[in-house]
Order: C-alpha cells, then sequence, then structure tokens
C-alpha cells in the first residue's frame, strides 16, 4: 500500500485489527492513543522535522469552492477537487521537498489519509496547515471531544509525508473500504 | 415565458438574505435564472434542476447495491428500526424547516431517541457557553444601523457567509450608519490570512488555538492592567490597538465561527468572549452573534427548545424526560462510544462531516437518511429516503443566525410523488402508532419489552 | 358534541352574579348554555367550588426570550420536588422545566389551575413567527400576543409629529403583519436608548436622537389605541422598573390617563393597563432603606377608574427574569452576576434575561414578596386588580396557587412574614403585617376571572358562565362552607378537580387526560382603517434602508396561527 519505509505512526493504522468495528470502546486504551504518543515522541522541541516528512498544526474549515461543490453534489468531481487536499505554507513545501500539487499522506491520531499539497489562496504560517471542511479531512479528525459534543475539528497535529505515487481515493469508496463494508461502485459518480 | 418570484430566501447558509429573484417557467417545474444569489445560493437553486434527482426510496440490498422502493415500504421499515432499536439517534435538521423538525421530535420521543442537530458540531460550544455566561446580541438589522467596530473572530464571512458583509456587517448603510464600510473599523483575528481578513482595516494573526489567552489579555489590558509584550503570538502593541479601536466605538460587534468552537479550549474560548464583550458594555455598546452556518440549524435548536427546553444533545430515551448532557448525549460521543443502536440523518451529511471514528459506527447499524440529495450518508445508509427541497420546493419557517424567524418561499413543485420532510414524518409517526396498536403497547418501551419476551 | 352538566357546584361568577349559590352549570357544543337534555353528562361538584376558566392577563410564555431562557437554563430542568417532569399519561407529551417550562409543560400547567387564555405579554414584531410557533404548538389554552410599540422608530416619528392618525394607521398595519393583540409599551424610549447603553428613567427623558419623551410616547399610544377602539387599553411596563424610590415614576406615568377615556364597544371600561405593579412601588433612596409605597400607588389607582393594574407578586424562588426592558436586565445582571442575556432588535426594542433568586434570606426580596401581596389587598376594586407573577419575572405562574392562598389565609402569610431572617425589618419597611383582609373566592374569581376578561375586551365570550359563552369551567376541590386553609388551599387550587375547555373536559384530579380534542385559538385585532399612503410609504422606505428582513417576508402567514379568532373593530 505505501512505499518506502513507513513511519511507526502511520504502520500503527496499517495494522490488521485496527478496523474492527465489533471491538468495544475503551479509552485510553487503542491505537488512537498510542498514535498521539508517537506522535508527541516524534516531536523534539520546535524541530517539526521528521524522517522526511513533517509535523504540522491542522485546522479543517469551510471554504466557497467547497460550499459550491455541496450544492452541486457531494460525489462530484468539483466536490472531490475541492475538499481532497491540504493547504500549506510554502516553506513547509520546501521542507519536505516537494512541488506543490504532488500528493501526500497526512496521519493524524485519528487516521491516515492521501491528499493533495495545495499552495493557499488565505496564508497560513509555518507548520499550519488547512483542509477543508469533508470526508477526506474527517479522515484524521481526532473524535475526542472534552466532553462538549465537538470533536477536534482545529488544532491537531499531523505527520505529512511525500506520497507522489499513491491515489486519492473518492470519498465513497474511502468510506466504503475503511468502515469494511462492500464498495460496489458508486453510479453517481461521473 | 418565464415567470419571476421575488423575495426569494436563499436555503444555504445562517444569513438567510431573503432577496432573492428566481425565475420559473410558466408551468413551475424549472428555475431558469437567479439573481442576488452568492456563488453557493446560484448553485444551490440552478442544480436543482439537474437530471438524475432521486425521487424514489433506495433501500440498500445484502450485495451492496441499492433498489428503490415504494414509500409505503420505506415509511414501514422506517417504522420498524426506530421501534426495535433501544435508542435511536435522530440527528440532522439543520437544512429543514422547523415544521419538519417538530414533527420530527414528536417521532423521536414515541420512538424513544435522541435528538441532536448540526450545533453539536458547530456551535455546540457556544451554547454551551452562553449557558455558562449568558449573551449579550442583537439582530443583524442592528448590526447595519448602528455599527461602528466589527470585529470577525475566528470565522471567514467571505467563504462561509458571502453576503453577510455586504447586507450586515461590513458595507451596508443604516440609519446611524450612514458611511458605510468609511465609517465602520473592521478587525479580524484569525491564525490564517482569510479572505475576510484582506478586507479587515486591522488583521490580528494568532498562533492557532491561543484564543482563549488573548481575550483574557483583551480584557486585561481593558482595565488597564498590564500584560506580557507578547501572548499568543500577537505584540502587546497590537492587542492595545484593538482596545483602542473598540473603546473609542459606540457600537461593538463581535462575530464569531468554528475558528473559536473547534479549537482547543471550545466552550470556553467562547465563554472569554463573552465575557469581554459584556466588559466592554461598560465602557461602550457591545453585542456579539455566532455565525451560524447551516441555514436553519438555529431553527432545529429553537424548536428543541420550545418543546423539549434544550437547545441540543436532547436525549429522549427514558420516554418520561428530556436529558441533556453534553459528552454524553451529544452525536460523536454516542456514535463513538456505540451506544445508540439505529441513526436516521436528517436533512444533514453525518458521514462527510463527523470524524471517521464516529461515521464507522453510523455505517455499522441500520441508518435511515432523508435527504433530497445523494450524499456521503446516503451511501452509507441502510435506507435513502428522497424528499422535497425547503426553500425551493416547500416553504416553511427557518431560522437565521440573530434567531430571527423568515417564511421561505416555495419557487417550483417537487418531483411527483417526492413528500416533504413534515409528510414524511408524520407518516412514519402514524406508523409507529398503528403497530404500537396492532401489538397492544401503549408506548415503544412495551413494545421492546414484547420483542424481547 | 356532547351535552355535560356541572350539578351542585359552589358557584362564583361575577358575571352571573353567583356568589357561592349551588348551582347547576350545563354545557352544550363548547359553549354555556341554560338546560340540557337528559343525556347530559353529569359531572357531581357536591361540596366543590365551580368557577369559569381562568385568563392570565400579563405572562411571558412564548418567544424569543422564553426559548432563550429555555435555552440556557439546563439547571431549570432539574429541580427536585415539584411537580417538573416525567409524564404519566402516554397521551401526553414529555415536560420539562420549571420558571421556563416547555411549551407542552406550560399548556399543561395551566389546565390543570384551570386556566383557559393566556396574553403572552411582550412580542418583538420581528420576532412575532416565533411567538406565534411557540403558541400554536402550546396545547389546550387560547392565546393571544401584544406587539410592543414603545420603542418603534415609526411611533417615535408620528407620535412626536402629532400624527395620531398615521400612529393608528401603522399600529393597525402591525397587528395585522403580526397577529397582535394588542398595544404594548415596555420602558417607553428608554429601550431604545439602551442602544447606546443608555436609558430614560423619568417620564421627562428625552429619547437620544429621537427627542421624544416617554410621557409624550405613553400619551400618544393611549391616543392611538382609543382612535382605533382596540378591546384592550394600552399595556404599559412603565420607566424605571425595579429602582429604589421608582413610585414616583409610577404615579406620573399612572397620571398621564387621567387625560383620557375609554373609547371601544367591548365593554372595556380602562385605558391604560400598568402591568406588574409590585416592581413599580419601591420607595427608599437604595437598597438599605428600601421600602413599600404600594399604598401609596394603590391609593391612586383606587381613585382613578380609567386605570387597571396587574400585581407581579413575588413567590421566593429561584426563576428567570426576562422582559423588553433591556436596560434593567443589564444592571440586573451587574448586580447579582448571572449570566445575562440581551437581544436588542432593529428598529422595534431591546430585550434581557438574566436568572435571579429571590431568596427568603434577602430582605430586598422578601420586600418584594409583600409589596406583591399588599397590592391586591389595597384593591377597592377588584375588577381592575389582577393577581399575576408576570410569569417568570417575579416568579412562575405555577405558584398562582401559592399566592392565591396567601391572599385568602393571612395566617398562611404571616407565617412566612414572620419566619424570615430578617422579619422585623421587613415589617418595619412594608404594610402586610398591619393588614388583616383576606381576599374571599368570590373577589378571586374577579381577578382571575371576570377582571382580565373585561380589561382585554373579551367579556363577552370570557371571564364568566353566562350562556353563550365559552365553555371554559374549572371545578376545585374546595367547599366553601369548610374553606380549606394554607397548604391545602394551594394544592385544591393546583391540581382542579375538572377542568372544561370549550367544553371539552381536558383535566380530571389535575391529570390531563389528553390534549388533541382541544381546537387552542389564537386571538388577534384586525383593526380597520382607511387606507394610509402616507404610512405605507413610510413603511416601505424603512424596510427598503434600514430593515434586515424585506416588506414581502415580514407577515405571519396564515398557517402559523392555524385556528384563528379574529377580533374586528
Amino acid at each position: 500500500m505505501t512505499t518506502g519505509n513507513p513511519s511507526p505512526l502511520v504502520s500503527l493504522f496499517q495494522k490488521e485489527d485496527f478496523d474492527d468495528w465489533s471491538k468495544p470502546h475503551l479509552v485510553g486504551d487503542t491505537t488512537e492513543y498510542s498514535a498521539l504518543l508517537e506522535l508527541q515522541k516524534m516531536q523534539k522541541g520546535d524541530q517539526r522535522k521528521y524522517g522526511n516528512g513533517i509535523i504540522v498544526s491542522v485546522v479543517t474549515c469551510t471554504e466557497i469552492k467547497q460550499g459550491i461543490a455541496i450544492e452541486t453534489g457531494k460525489t462530484s468531481p468539483q466536490y472531490f477537487n475541492a475538499c481532497s487536499i491540504i493547504e500549506l505554507h510554502e516553506d513547509d513545501f520546501k521542507a519536505l521537498g516537494i512541488n506543490k500539487n504532488t500528493n501526500v499522506r497526512v496521519t493524524s491520531a485519528a487516521g491516515s489519509v492521501i491528499l493533495k499539497a495545495v499552495v493557499t489562496t488565505q496564508s497560513l504560517y509555518p507548520g499550519l496547515a488547512h483542509i477543508p471542511m469533508g470526508p477526506w479531512a474527517n479522515m484524521v479528525v481526532p473524535a475526542y471531544t472534552y466532553s462538549t459534543g465537538e470533536p477536534c475539528f482545529c488544532g491537531f497535529d499531523c505527520l505529512i509525508e511525500p506520497a507522489p505515487e499513491e491515489k486519492i481515493e473518492n470519498a465513497v469508496k474511502l468510506l466504503h473500504e475503511k468502515c469494511g463494508l462492500k464498495y460496489v461502485g458508486d453510479p453517481h459518480y461521473d | 415565458m418565464t415567470k419571476t418570484i421575488k423575495n426569494v430566501i436563499c436555503t444555504f447558509c445562517g444569513t438567510l438574505c431573503d432577496d432573492l429573484e428566481v425565475d420559473v417557467t410558466d408551468d413551475e417545474k424549472k428555475i431558469v435564472t437567479v439573481r442576488n444569489a452568492c456563488a453557493i445560493g446560484a448553485e444551490k437553486y440552478l442544480h436543482v434542476s439537474n437530471p438524475g434527482r432521486v425521487v424514489l426510496p433506495r433501500m440498500r440490498q445484502a450485495d451492496g447495491t441499492y433498489k428503490d422502493v415504494s414509500y409505503d415500504e420505506a415509511i414501514d421499515f422506517a417504522a420498524k428500526t426506530l421501534l426495535k432499536a433501544k435508542k435511536p439517534l435522530f440527528y440532522g435538521w439543520s437544512s429543514t424547516n422547523c415544521e419538519a423538525i417538530a414533527a420530527g421530535n414528536v417521532l423521536a420521543e414515541k420512538t424513544g431517541g435522541v435528538i441532536d442537530n448540526c450545533a453539536t458540531v458547530c456551535h455546540g460550544s457556544s451554547l454551551l457557553a452562553i449557558q455558562d455566561t449568558g449573551v449579550p446580541s442583537c439582530t443583524l438589522g442592528e448590526v447595519k444601523n448602528r455599527a461602528d467596530r466589527v470585529i470577525f473572530w475566528g470565522c471567514n464571512p467571505a467563504h462561509a457567509h458571502p453576503r453577510h458583509m455586504s447586507r450586515y456587517s461590513i458595507f451596508p448603510r443604516g440609519f446611524f450608519s450612514a458611511k458605510g464600510q468609511k465609517g465602520r473599523k473592521i478587525i479580524c483575528v484569525d491564525c490564517r490570512e482569510t479572505d475576510t481578513a484582506k478586507v479587515a482595516d486591522t488583521f490580528v494573526r494568532i498562533k492557532q488555538s491561543y484564543d482563549y489567552e488573548i481575550f483574557d489579555a483583551l480584557r486585561t489590558l481593558l482595565r488597564g492592567e498590564d500584560i506580557p509584550d507578547e501572548v499568543g503570538g500577537v505584540p502587546k502593541e497590537k492587542l492595545q490597538e484593538v482596545i483602542d479601536i473598540c473603546k473609542s466605538g459606540r457600537f461593538v460587534t463581535l462575530f464569531f465561527g468554528m475558528g473559536l468552537t473547534h479549537t482547543l479550549g471550545r466552550n470556553h474560548n467562547i465563554d472569554a468572549g463573552i465575557n469581554f464583550i459584556r466588559d466592554l458594555n461598560d465602557y461602550t455598546k457591545a453585542v456579539l452573534i455566532a455565525m451560524r452556518g447551516h441555514y436553519n440549524v438555529t431553527g432545529a435548536g429553537q424548536v428543541l427548545g420550545w418543546q423539549y427546553g434544550f437547545p441540543f444533545a436532547c436525549d429522549l430515551s427514558r420516554l418520561t424526560m428530556a436529558r441533556h448532557n453534553p459528552g454524553e448525549t451529544t452525536s460523536v460521543d454516542l456514535l463513538v462510544r456505540k451506544e445508540v443502536d439505529a441513526c436516521v440523518v436528517i436533512a444533514s451529511d453525518l458521514a462527510a462531516h463527523f470524524p471517521f471514528e464516529a461515521t464507522r459506527t453510523m455505517a455499522h447499524i441500520p441508518t435511515i437518511t432523508i435527504d433530497p440529495h445523494i450524499s456521503m450518508s446516503t451511501e452509507l445508509s441502510d435506507l435513502h429516503i428522497p424528499v422535497a427541497i425547503v426553500g425551493v420546493e416547500v416553504g416553511g419557517c427557518c431560522y437565521r443566525m440573530d434567531n430571527v424567524p423568515i417564511e421561505t418561499r416555495k419557487c417550483i413543485d417537487a418531483p411527483e410523488g417526492v413528500l416533504t420532510d413534515e409528510e414524511l414524518f408524520n407518516r412514519i409517526s402514524a406508523r409507529v402508532d398503528e403497530i404500537l396498536a396492532e401489538n397492544g403497547c401503549k408506548d415503544a418501551s412495551e413494545y421492546l419489552a414484547k420483542m424481547e419476551a | 358534541m356532547s351535552e355535560i352538566i356541572i350539578k351542585n357546584g359552589h358557584v362564583f361568577d361575577a358575571v352571573t352574579g353567583l356568589k357561592g349559590d349551588v348551582a347547576d352549570v350545563c354545557i352544550k357544543d363548547g359553549k354555556f348554555v341554560d338546560k340540557v337534555s337528559n343525556a347530559a353528562t353529569v359531572i357531581d361538584a357536591t361540596g366543590k367550588t365551580v368557577m369559569a376558566g381562568a385568563l392570565d392577563v400579563h405572562t411571558h410564555v412564548a418567544g424569543p426570550k422564553v426559548n432563550l431562557g429555555r435555552w440556557y437554563r439546563p439547571e431549570d430542568k432539574f429541580r427536585l420536588g415539584e411537580r417538573c417532569s416525567a409524564k404519566i399519561n402516554p397521551k401526553t407529551k414529555i415536560e420539562g422545566g420549571f420558571s421556563i417550562p416547555t411549551v407542552y409543560k406550560t399548556g399543561y400547567e395551566y389546565a390543570r389551575m384551570g386556566f383557559g387564555f393566556l396574553m403572552e405579554a411582550a412580542m418583538p414584531p420581528l420576532y412575532s413567527r416565533h411567538v406565534h410557533e411557540e403558541i400554536r404548538d402550546t396545547p389546550i389554552v387560547d392565546e393571544a400576543a401584544m406587539p410592543v410599540f414603545g420603542n418603534n422608530w415609526f411611533m417615535f416619528e408620528y407620535l412626536k409629529n402629532g400624527e395620531i392618525d398615521n400612529a393608528a394607521a401603522y399600529v393597525a398595519w402591525m397587528l395585522r403583519q403580526t397577529k397582535g393583540y394588542g398595544i404594548k409599551c415596555v420602558n417607553p424610549g428608554g429601550s431604545e436608548a439602551w442602544a447606546w447603553g443608555l436609558n430614560c428613567m423619568t417620564i421627562n427623558d428625552p429619547v437620544p436622537y429621537f427627542e421624544i419623551t416617554p410621557k409624550e410616547i405613553i400619551a400618544g399610544l393611549i391616543t392611538t389605541n382609543e382612535e382605533l377602539h382596540l378591546p384592550h387599553s394600552v399595556h404599559l411596563h412603565s420607566n424605571n422598573l425595579g429602582n429604589p424610590g421608582n413610585y414616583t415614576t409610577t404615579l406620573d406615568s399612572l397620571k398621564i390617563a387621567e387625560d383620557f377615556k375609554p373609547n371601544n364597544n367591548l365593554g372595556r371600561k380602562t385605558v391604560l393597563h400598568h402591568t406588574h405593579i409590585q416592581f413599580h412601588s419601591y420607595g427608599g433612596t437604595g437598597w438599605g432603606d428600601f421600602e413599600s409605597k404600594s399604598k401609596e400607588v394603590m391609593d391612586y389607582v383606587n381613585s382613578t377608574p380609567q386605570i387597571s393594574v396587574d400585581t407581579g407578586s413575588v413567590t421566593l424562588d429561584e426563576t428567570t427574569t426576562m422582559t423588553a426592558d433591556g436596560p434593567f436586565e443589564y444592571h440586573l445582571g451587574a448586580l447579582n452576576h448571572l449570566k445575562w442575556g440581551n437581544v436588542d432588535v432593529e428598529l422595534e426594542t431591546s430585550s434581557g434575561v438574566v436568572p435571579y433568586v429571590y431568596s427568603p434570606n434577602v430582605k430586598v426580596c422578601d420586600i418584594q414578596w409583600a409589596i406583591g401581596l399588599e397590592i391586591p389587598l389595597f384593591a377597592k376594586d377588584p375588577m381592575r386588580t389582577m393577581i399575576t407573577t408576570d410569569h417568570p419575572n417575579a416568579g412562575p405562574f405555577t405558584r398562582y396557587p401559592r399566592i392565591y392562598a396567601w391572599l385568602m389565609d393571612k395566617q398562611y402569610r404571616d407565617n412566612l412574614l414572620n419566619s424570615f431572617k430578617y422579619s422585623t425589618k421587613v415589617i418595619d419597611a412594608t404594610y402586610l403585617a398591619e393588614i388583616d383582609r383576606e381576599i374571599n373566592l368570590y373577589e378571586l374569581s374577579q381577578m382571575t376571572r371576570a377582571g382580565p376578561a373585561q380589561v382585554l375586551g373579551l367579556s363577552g365570550s370570557m371571564g364568566g358562565l353566562a350562556p353563550g359563552m365559552k365553555a371554559n369551567l374549572a371545578v376545585y376541590n374546595i367547599n366553601p362552607d369548610n374553606m380549606p386553609k394554607g397548604v391545602d388551599l394551594e394544592n385544591a387550587f393546583a391540581k382542579s378537580a375538572y377542568f372544561f375547555k370549550d367544553g371539552v373536559k381536558v383535566v380530571e384530579d389535575g391529570v390531563v387526560l389528553d390534549a388533541d380534542p382541544v381546537v387552542k385559538k389564537t386571538y388577534w385585532v384586525d383593526a380597520k382603517v382607511p387606507e394610509n399612503k402616507q404610512v405605507m410609504h413610510d413603511i416601505t422606505e424603512k424596510f427598503l434602508k434600514y430593515y434586515s428582513v424585506n416588506l414581502g417576508n415580514y407577515e405571519v402567514v396564515d398557517h402559523y396561527a392555524p385556528h384563528q379568532e379574529i377580533i374586528e373593530v
């Protein structure tokens, strides 16, 4: 599935039993928790570089393109193009050693997803990245709510690694496969 | 030939613009053009008449494919699924009218469900802060007529509420604000330099998740006390400038968005923001307004409020009393902890906007999605029931972000045979009553006990 | 519809003049009639009290600020004791809330106490749709709502220029748009001033920018009201609410009514209704020498037949205050540091919400409590004095039975008065200890039935048991020959033995049976005025320039009030 050597963080989510839905959910004894510790271990002080990747803080927000695409349809190419991206600061492109519009693997304590790294129109600072809200972003959004009902949509750490060979999945296929459901193709996709 | 319908209400975002003009064909079947709308609103209206609309309920088969079924079958399936469930979750409500919400809540009471709306992942934290601290607010017309200081904090109306700035907050000329934008000082606080920040007179870039500290610093400065040279990535001078701008204004308005509610601190950020505004009232007039996202997420909370007393996350599963305990009765937590055993997603897209861990539970329990369009949720559901589109094919009441109710307008007919949300809920409720009567049960708990026995 | 006869009850009714006489009351097709056939269902009311359905002249039960209260006070749902939630009848809905109950609880609780009609006391016109949605969802009781006019930019302009015709045309237009019932005036001028963080403290403080005084506003509104022949008088919440020494402002406001005569053909004899007058009858210069001035205020009210009042009696509970008096709520919030809610409404009004604890251990609260009882006890004309709690401001409406018991049982109220931590100080600052009067059942029926019906212009159909009137009827487990005392009296009023709404039995032994067969109606007033081009032009212009909604989207359309009772004047 991956090229090269996956980081210890990514490999956590590639274990066979990660997606075993029938297991009860125990706080403090999950992949999520191990992943969080792993992420913390990777960061030493202000050091954000890890292996060939970098660690950034991610926010997920609404965007006008995403808004229009929702109205066009969630299975439309517009929606795919608007939401399966991650916006990075130019310095972070340099740190990753990739050109813009390259696919990257984004891994948080909650999961891992392939996205296209693009240059932002709404400026960020180095170390801050933005993913438009949607099914792709939610693959990495930690579900922990601090007893408010609101998951960590903004301000969670992610490891970003170049993954130029990887393909970005369409949202329905992505959800079906991750949920362990049978994906039979979708007639609504063009 | 076409007919023009005026004063159409745009059912996309919480701004609820009510000045759209829609041209429809003479037979009232198709929308031809739409004027005055933003890019998103226009897409919403123009997209309605595209081919490929789902007009019959779709049931998922064992092999993963979908098959069309009749509304009667779908309603029967929904009623039985809900009655069999101990604790069904009714999530969504933000993109339908209040009439449907009221009817749906009654169904949830009958079947002992948990009612939660999109506030749970949007402004739920704000509501919690309001429960702690109160809320000094006003209508958007007051902002238009009086505001000379406008702060956008953690929100990006240029993208999420495209006409907000021109209708209410930055550009309009009102009674006491005849100079429009020239008479207003705009401050934007965000970790990204958003397109809203580019319109602002003063942009304060903060470090992500330092909102609470900065509100605190502002309150300290407001009282004339000293603060460190830098707080959350912002120099003291910049914060002092914000205070000076606010204090010199006659009417300060703070608009805040999910930049505050989704970030570390959650409700505590809003709490600090409300207190900042309250403090400002010692010097000048100050109010704040939450930038509610979906066009009727506010209404969903209002209806739930007057029916059961809580704005969101309302658990009726005890059948005799309503409970509200954020963190326990909120959708994401319920789903992540696998505490619900059926799910109705209505007028919202749970699968697209919940963290994956929650979505996965929804995919594994019996799920019914009620939505006019194909969405991520419909594709993970056991049953998708299509309905008429509110604000396009059916009217009804919706609440703007400042809680002002506006009656939406019907522009064209719904495709033949497609029910409205309200009709659908009333029919499912009627079917639930029938099933209970057939089994001689007085309520859902008796039915469950009988089934288990 | 079936026929019903309520037999052998002690009937108290100011309309038919029955003062506890044993009589039968007959109901047919939702109305009272002289007699019914032998087939009629018989209800035995022997040894019980029979009265018409009660009316609440001033209560906040529906609308934006009530719902804000529900939203932001989850703690209000979890009070111990009190008949708070747990439903016992699957035919009714889940109930919740104490000081700001849900719509279901509101309807059920009023029905249990024998109420058939409520007046929602403050409807911001821009939010009227919300008010009507809640009214629609409130079961059983009939309702009406009064839009607020005391801080309206149109009215400022017309009244300042003395253009009463225009003011009348505008009010008539507004009542139609909002399906409203009458003219409510809250802190005239002060709520507009609050939009700049200011207030009007006396009736002569000019409103910022608009340069009109509260006095001119009140006088202008009364003139407009009488010009339109509206069923209800101007409903006033005057300036300076809640402050020590405010009784002078109150008297100044009341005196404005002296120059006017009622002009209507619905039996109303008053031109000004001053609401929750308890909050306006304070003496002293601060909280230290805070004292009752109820006697001074009531002496004036008693001598002025054009004025009616309701009490706003404090119940000594934890409650939620809410009013269109924005500046007051801000100051209250600054006083008790509990959560402050505020909503200013463009061109129309402001409003605020703050929770409040009326503690028996706080001297000021006890004095307020005493004043709230002194007012009805000083009242010479029960037809012009109505008992309210200004729900939920002075206490929840569910405490009406307790207030009735305090008023009807001197020992009950004196026991409480003497139990206060600062009882000596409270007794010194109030008149209550000296008052021996006990309100009797007939006077109570005037204060809660015939009186409010007359003041609201509804005496033709409500507030009495005369043939032809709406068959709203309550039977209480009170035997006048053996009057219950204190708590027993309270319980008897809280749980009526029977309550009939429009001839439908909805309550039996204090339990709501099934609300579905009852048709609940929304009352509103359609005042006919000649077409007024000037006003329509002003409206169009102001909507275009200053409102945030379009004129075409302002009207409350019919489906918000599925069962309307329109009063045409």
